[in-house]
């Protein structure tokens, strides 16, 4: 039987609140009427308004979501495809690539970001394909995102009984029937929570879209990098409220998903 | 014979440096419930595996009917199979499961809720339909395996340890629907498992593999009373086994010389042992004859000393010692109740000539 800790008790209390603090501010103070400064001066939703008002944020907005959409949709399928082949792999060849799936997701974002603004450079010196822009930004996000989809869909496959799939083929599925009627349903909610969390690492990227971006190709996070260059805005923290309202939707959705099919 | 079911000639396999499965020839005819019997690792499930196409054969050919069918794959094969585990599909409700491999051959839907109903009632779990395979009992889910393969029709239902993760007293219940549901299908039945209670009480014909070979084939009775190896002998339930020469061969059969004396066998006139030729008795507990009252003259009568009791129900093992050798004796328990041996004390025992079986190795 676990006794409760009366200051362990407390200091996680603390922590959990110092974690949140940030956020706490940042959405109290996008109901602040004052323009300038900490001092409050009355609730409004006028900085709500002026956001929906204006056609940069508008834009950022769309190509965030787009850019998330296109990414997930590419590094899933690709990611699911990676998956499924490791896991053909022999013992030996799955640990090493398994690796080789790591590396890029602890490897620094700007590590990466400066790798690819170099190959995209290459590329389109010889090509001439490549211009940075939307179509780069996909690109460099696909990358992001593929071993995260791919990690998640090979756990959810190391867990599948191979005898489900010999039942099948014993019961006169073909090998695409198979695939179709046991193996995809079965890893689907796997490959449904990693195409989350990469929507959710697109929506969240800034290093990558930031060097891999082009001219009027801004999202979110980089058009809140260039408006706090010029000082804090109540805007600012309206968008980051709106934003912060978007990520808890996503935590809540990816921990219903799992608790429903990853038991 | 008309054409047998399944028909294995000199089959094969091996994985890396084990043989799996050395040189079976085998054939099992329509509507026959077979069983391979043999010790975990002996290469029976792997023998079924080929029959059904999830294991190729390196060598050897596999017909199913009339048709070579080695080289076609598990989906096109007119077989199912019962797995061990069942292998029931998670996402899917019972009648979904049985309904698989009707929908894969594309059955038309009336037809196929036909049988799929027809197939629930068989093995009734009818009242089961609506249910995910993660609400079934164990019983329940071996039903519902066995109703999702006989659906098919198949020529032929392989199962593979079919019963192997019940506790005893299901498996006995339902050891018994499982023969009655292979006699009213009249399908052919093969049936892989270590357990040779269960292959003895299922079986038309048992066919006894040891590492990787099929060592005997027979019928349930013959195989467990003239076993023709020291393997089939002691695999099978208790058995002696007792070293002899032989002395004298007669037209009865032969007498051979043990560590307690002179015992008379009836041999099969194929046996081909000479005078002085070395050999194994095989006799079975409950065929030894006990008591005070055995005459004398009757012949292959020993005495011997009580060692051991022990009382299982309905029947009573003692062991005795006779001479050098040590003998294990079954009775029914009323019987050596009646006799109210104590351990020390000394008996006769005999064994009838016809109850001897000279063992081939």
């Amino acid at each position: 039987m676990k006794t409760r800790s009366g200051t362990l008790h407390g200091v996680s209390v603390a922590l959990l609140g110092f974690l949140y603090l940030p956020i706490v501010v940042v959405i109290v103070y996008s109901f602040n009427a004052t323009r300038h400064g900490v001092a409050w001066s009355g609730f409004t939703l006028e900085w709500y308004r002026a956001l929906l008002g204006n056609d940069l944020v508008l834009a950022a907005v769309r190509n965030t979501l787009w850019l998330a959409g296109a990414s997930t949709l590419i590094s899933t399928v690709l990611g699911t495809l990676l998956g499924c082949g490791l896991d053909r792999f022999r013992p030996a060849g799955r640990r090493w690539c398994g690796r080789l799936l790591q590396l890029p997701m602890v490897m620094p974002d700007i590590v990466m970001a400066v790798a690819l603004v170099i190959l995209f450079s290459l590329v389109r010196r010889w090509t001439g394909w490549f211009q940075l822009g939307m179509g780069t930004m996909v690109l460099a996000h696909v990358t992001l995102e593929i071993p995260f989809v791919a990690i998640v869909v090979r756990s959810r496959l190391a867990g599948f009984d191979s005898s489900l799939a010999e039942a099948a083929q014993d019961l006169g599925a073909s090998r695409f029937q198979v695939f179709w009627w046991i193996t995809f349903p079965l890893i689907l909610p796997g490959i449904l929570v990693g195409a989350l969390l990469a929507f959710t690492l697109s929506l969240d990227d800034f290093v990558l879209s930031f060097f891999t971006t082009g001219p009027g190709a801004s999202t979110l996070p980089i058009f809140i990098y260039s408006s706090v260059k010029r000082g804090i805005t109540p805007e600012v923290n309206a968008l980051s409220a709106i934003v912060i309202a978007f990520s808890i939707v996503a935590i809540v959705i990816l921990t219903l998903l799992q608790r429903r099919w990853l038991r | 014979m008309s054409t047998p079911a399944v028909e294995l000639r000199a089959v094969s396999k091996r994985f890396g440096e084990v043989r799996a499965v050395s040189e079976v020839s085998l054939s099992v005819q329509k509507g026959e419930f077979f069983s391979l019997l043999g010790p975990s690792g002996c290469g029976k499930s792997t023998l079924l595996r080929m029959i059904a196409g999830l294991e190729w054969p390196d060598s050897g050919v596999v017909c199913l009917g009339s048709t070579e069918m080695h080289a076609t794959p598990a989906h096109l094969r007119p077989v199912n199979t019962v797995f061990q585990s069942y292998a029931l599909f998670p996402h899917m409700n019972v009648e979904t499961n049985i309904a698989f491999g009707l929908r894969m051959k594309r059955v038309p839907r009336g037809v196929r809720e036909d049988r799929v109903a027809r197939a629930m009632e068989t093995v009734r779990i009818v009242e089961l339909a609506g249910r995910r395979p993660s609400e079934l009992s164990g019983g329940q889910r071996q039903r519902v395996a066995l109703a999702r393969a006989i659906v098919n029709e198949p020529e032929v239902l392989l199962l593979d340890e079919p019963l192997g993760a019940l506790d005893l007293q299901l498996r006995k219940q339902l050891q018994v629907e499982l023969k009655s549901v292979q006699r009213k299908l009249g399908m052919t039945f093969i049936h892989v498992t270590h357990d040779q209670e269960e292959a003895l009480v299922l079986s038309d014909r048992i066919g006894l593999m040891q590492a990787g070979r099929l060592v005997q084939v027979d019928s349930a009775e013959r195989i467990y009373e003239r076993p023709r190896s020291r393997f089939a002998a002691r695999f099978l339930g208790a058995c002696n086994l007792v070293d002899a020469v032989v002395r004298a061969r007669g037209p009865g059969g032969l007498q051979v010389e043990t560590s307690f004396g002179l015992m008379n066998a009836a041999a099969a006139p194929s046996l081909a042992l000479g005078e002085g030729a070395r050999c194994t008795l095989a006799i079975r507990p409950e065929r030894v004859e006990w008591g005070l009252g055995i005459e004398g003259e009757r012949g292959n009568q020993f005495s011997a000393v009580v060692e051991e009791r022990s009382y299982t129900g309905p029947r009573t093992h003692i062991w005795v010692r006779s001479g050098a050798g040590r003998f294990q004796i079954a009775l029914p328990s009323h019987a050596a109740n009646r006799a109210a041996l104590g351990i020390g004390e000394e008996v006769l025992w005999r064994v009838p000539p016809e109850s001897v079986v000279i063992l081939e190795d």
